[in-house]
């Protein structure tokens, strides 16, 4: 994933906040990288569409209030849109097969090599399903979207350790079920 | 499909993966639209009403996230990463690049590398409780380093790297990543060789052999003593062991608890903590204590008039759950503190099953309370240094019995040692003989009561807690003798065995003080 440059974003968020017609280009930085976060927690295109949109209109109602002190603009969306997921619903929904293929339905574009990168990468997300949520959620910040440490541990509320801990034992766990039944 | 077995391999074909897309086309752009018109609206609005909303000049509840390793770590994370060693440290006199107008932190010294003694300085950061010595064809990158402003520190060679001294470790993590070939395992041998070498040559420092090249891959950890700071030695395979060893031989952590009271209660709870001598210390009750300093005078802060820290200490029998969610903010209970002061959610409320920390800060009251962060940022860097040296300064240590008084009872089949305090002969204090089995006594105001059975009743006791409802919650190792600890909904019901005779000690739940209940079993003595 292309990482977001932390000075073009201050530049747009303090854009945004004197004037708040300029938030849309605040949203078109982070709106997939959103949706597609909901996404993979909730496993439903219609309720990742409701929080994602809750998660953009608590933003810019509240954008004033965000400062930047160590972490992103980006990771406090991202907070925004995990505690709206924890609110709609108790406990996070698990992914069935059916949802994920659903969510990842391949996008492909390039003819070239098609084949290869399309069932290498539709075979790694299929290995993702064997992760815990949890595992899920860290792997899919730190490594999809290769936030830093500190940023994940913003957005999810885990300490440093436990971050670290949950890739060591994710990375682990794909590193193990990577080639099996192929 | 082949077997993956590199992390950074997987890593990259992870990083590949497309984000989701949703299956609305036009999801992204009608909501666009909507947060437009949206926007609209409320300037409409904004146009006919004018409000204004003034903050509150107090705010409460900063908390801190606890939990973890053993300690908490509200203080930075000091980074030293030590990237690219070449042979080349080797610095004859002749050649040392001196440093112009040396800081008044900067010392000149010497330094021995493998019996060679060459030149260097010694750079004491206060700030990070560290002082580092290097050869002085180290240069410091950023010579106007302020240590209340913790500022990153860099030094570099020409020829063999860089050392990174930082409280972003997240920063240098990207660092090392970038600079080092992390799928260059070529050298992983020779790091597991010199890890042990630098362990042997380091016992200033905790070496966490657990997190080394777990985490880090070819890097080292290691923690400055009694602080939650942290040095990372960052190598590549052709590293230099013998310049890592002599630098991590020279580090030197300061004590960061100097000019600091400890308070100790080693008599009666057994508690002890630090905390910062220009504070001043109350006790609430026998477990809570407040630390407090009023800023009118001093002009320390712009902002903030008085810090206030409640600290509740006691050990719970709850079964915390991992996560807690309080105010929307989820945060582990069982890790090491790991959060900081945060504009954005004030309110966290915390507790890791030992400790409850709080702190409230004054402000002026022409202070919102976003304008400490504006303008004593820097300062509330300090702080929250300071805060967490005091969470990692509580400890629980246990009971001593000097002091404790006797008695015999129940025709000395049993003794117990009570407190010092404890006195039969008062009104607040008793001690009534109910029967054989069966000795009551009041202590302050806890209400407790001792049974003694013998061996042969254990059975029918155990029958009869689960009928009555009694959930047994906890298992306990104290001084070798094993308490299983029930639970009822009105009292706590501990058990333990001494020979052949089974103790059971059950307490009023709402006045229930457990290291004071785990003391008393521990000076049940069977005659």
């Amino acid at each position: 994933m292309k990482m977001i440059d932390l000075n073009d974003e201050k530049k747009l968020v303090e854009a945004a906040k004197k004037d708040l017609n300029k938030f849309g280009e605040v949203y078109d930085l982070y709106v997939k990288k959103i949706y597609s976060y909901v996404a993979y927690l909730v496993g439903n295109s219609q309720a990742a569409e409701d929080i994602v949109s809750e998660t953009f209109e608590k933003a810019m109602l509240n954008i004033d209030k965000f400062e930047y002190r160590g972490y992103s603009f980006g990771a406090w969306l991202y907070t925004i849109a995990r505690n709206l997921v924890y609110d709609k619903s108790k406990s996070k929904k698990t992914l069935s097969l059916d949802e994920i293929e659903t969510f990842i339905g391949s996008k492909e574009d390039d003819p070239e090599d098609l084949y290869e990168k399309k069932n290498n990468s539709d075979y790694l997300k299929s290995i993702l399903l064997t992760l815990n949520d949890e595992q899920r959620e860290i792997v899919y910040l730190r490594y999809i979207q290769d936030y830093s440490i500190k940023e994940v541990c913003k957005m999810t509320g885990r300490s440093e350790d436990s971050v670290k801990s949950l890739c060591k034992r994710a990375l682990s766990k794909l590193k193990e079920n990577y080639g099996k039944n192929k | 499909m082949e077997k993956i077995n590199n992390d950074q391999k997987l890593i990259k074909q992870l990083q590949n993966l497309k984000e989701v897309e949703p299956v609305n086309d036009k999801f992204y752009a009608n909501l666009k639209t909507r947060l437009v018109n949206q926007r609209k609206l409320e300037m409409a609005v904004d146009d006919n009403f004018v409000a204004t909303e003034k903050s509150t000049p107090r705010f409460s509840g900063f908390n801190f996230i606890m939990g973890g390793l053993s300690v908490a770590a509200l203080a930075s994370i000091i980074v030293v990463v030590v990237v690219a060693f070449s042979p080349t440290y080797f610095i004859s006199n002749n050649t040392v690049a001196q440093l112009e107008d040396k800081p008044d932190f900067v010392k000149e010294t010497k330094i021995d590398i493998n019996g060679n003694v060459v030149q260097a300085n010694e750079y004491e950061l206060d700030g990070y409780w560290l002082n580092v010595t290097l050869p002085t064809n180290w240069e410091m990158e950023n010579k106007n380093f302020d240590k209340d402003k913790l500022d990153k520190v860099v030094f570099t060679n020409k020829t063999a790297g860089k050392i990174v001294v930082t409280n972003n470790i997240e920063e240098d993590y990207k660092f090392i990543a970038q600079n080092n070939s992390l799928e260059d395992f070529a050298g992983f041998n020779l790091v597991k060789f010199t890890l042990t070498q630098l362990k042997n040559q380091s016992s200033r420092l905790d070496v966490l052999t657990n997190v080394v090249n777990q985490l880090f891959e070819n890097n080292y950890l290691y923690r400055i003593p009694q602080t939650s700071n942290y040095i990372i030695f960052s190598t590549k395979s052709d590293f230099d062991s013998k310049l890592i060893s002599a630098i991590v031989a020279d580090i030197e952590a300061v004590d960061p608890y100097d000019n600091w009271n400890v308070y100790a209660d080693q008599a009666y709870t057994g508690v002890s903590f630090a905390y910062p001598g220009s504070y001043e210390l109350a006790k609430k009750d026998d477990y809570s204590y407040s630390i407090s300093k009023s800023f009118v005078t001093d002009n320390y802060f712009k902002n903030i008039t008085k810090i206030n820290v409640d600290l509740s200490l006691y050990k719970s029998t709850k079964n915390l759950s991992e996560q807690k969610y309080l105010n929307g903010i989820a945060f582990n209970t069982n890790q090491k503190v790991s959060s900081i002061l945060d504009i954005n959610e004030l309110n966290l409320e915390t507790e890791n099953g030992n400790v409850n920390f709080k702190l409230d800060i004054t402000l002026k009251s022409d202070c919102d309370k976003s304008c400490i962060f504006k303008e004593d940022q820097e300062k509330i860097i300090q702080l929250e240094k300071e805060l967490g040296l005091i969470y990692s300064s509580i400890k629980f240590e246990p009971v001593k019995t000097e002091g404790w008084g006797q008695v015999d009872s129940l025709n000395k089949r049993f003794r117990l040692l009570l407190p010092a305090g404890f006195d039969k002969t008062t009104s607040n204090n008793s001690l009534k003989v109910i029967n054989l089995d069966q000795i009551n006594f009041v202590y302050k105001d806890f209400d407790y009561s001792i049974y003694l059975y013998q061996n042969s009743k254990l059975a029918e006791l155990n029958t009869n807690i689960v009928e009555e409802g009694f959930v047994k919650f906890n298992e306990v190792k104290l001084d070798s003798i094993n308490y299983e600890i029930y639970k009822s909904s009105e009292d706590i019901l501990y058990l333990t065995k001494l020979n052949d005779k089974i103790v059971i000690l059950v307490t009023n739940l709402q006045n229930n003080n457990r290291l004071f209940v785990e003391s008393l079993l521990t000076n049940v003595n069977i005659k």
